[in-house]
């Protein structure tokens, strides 16, 4: 069976981010990634997640710092049904914890 | 908020309005704020209290006297740091649509402030030119579609003949 995700970065974010119900910032992504994610490439990766629906953004009307505030990423219920099922056929991305 | 968050977020407030945080104190802020939910709860109590600093005198007076409290003079430190990229927002704002702007360049731009006004808060200034180059390189660099967009819509306009 094909896999139902264009890349297996995309199962890395989801899983990334279902281990932070509160959300993530996408930086963090790049972090916990140890290196799998980069940090321009992981907004066009959530940016596929979230027109299939399996992520949702946050942007904060205030910042604690200077400056633009951070969006911040959290996965959607079909998002998370999406992961379990990818996990129950096995689809596992490289290095995903 | 929870409330544990929120005393913790008024404790930060008042030692980074004191401005006198050491190094070991900066960096725990900093990796408190990390997390979202701290981050939010430091965002909502800073809003508080910039209302109650840009208060006339004569209203700050009457506040301190209903409530026993003394409201913190504005950090200068604070307000100085304005972060760079708000010039390259404003240009792809508007060579590019508000979708794709801020699906995909919004945050590398929030990011890029963040990480530039923490470093400029650790006092590691070169490191925050540094993020500064190389975000920007980053993003004229390794965003092939953003030129692919911008050559569209070239062609698209003189295709027109607006000119």
């Amino acid at each position: 069976m094909a896999n139902p995700f264009a890349t297996g970065t995309e199962l890395l974010v989801l899983r990334l981010l279902a281990q932070e119900p509160e959300g993530q910032y996408g930086l963090e992504l790049v972090r916990f990634s140890a290196g799998k994610l980069k940090r321009n490439s992981v907004y066009v990766t959530l940016g596929r997640l979230e027109e299939k629906g399996f992520v949702k953004s946050h942007t904060p009307q205030q910042t604690a710092h200077p400056g633009l505030p951070r969006p911040i990423y959290s996965l959607t219920a079909q998002g998370r049904r999406a992961l379990e099922a990818a996990e129950i056929l096995g689809f596992c991305p490289s290095g995903a914890r | 908020m929870r409330e544990r968050t929120r005393d913790e977020a008024a404790r930060w407030i008042v030692l980074v309005d004191s401005g006198s945080m050491s190094e070991s104190q900066r960096s725990q802020f900093h990796d408190w704020l990390d997390q979202p939910q701290n981050a939010r709860a430091h965002s909502e109590l800073r809003t508080l209290v910039s209302i109650f600093q840009e208060l006339p005198d004569d209203r700050k007076k009457l506040l301190e006297d209903l409530s026993g409290l003394q409201v913190p003079e504005a950090s200068a430190a604070r307000k100085s740091v304005l972060p760079p990229g708000y010039p390259l927002a404003t240009l792809l704002r508007f060579l590019l649509t508000p979708a794709a702007f801020n699906r995909y360049l919004y945050p590398v731009i929030a990011d890029m402030q963040a990480q530039y006004v923490e470093a400029v808060a650790a006092g590691r200034k070169w490191a925050a030119r540094w993020i500064v180059v190389r975000q920007h390189l980053g993003i004229f660099v390794s965003w092939n579609w953003l030129y692919a967009f911008l050559i569209r819509e070239i062609i698209k306009f003189f295709g027109q003949g607006h000119w």
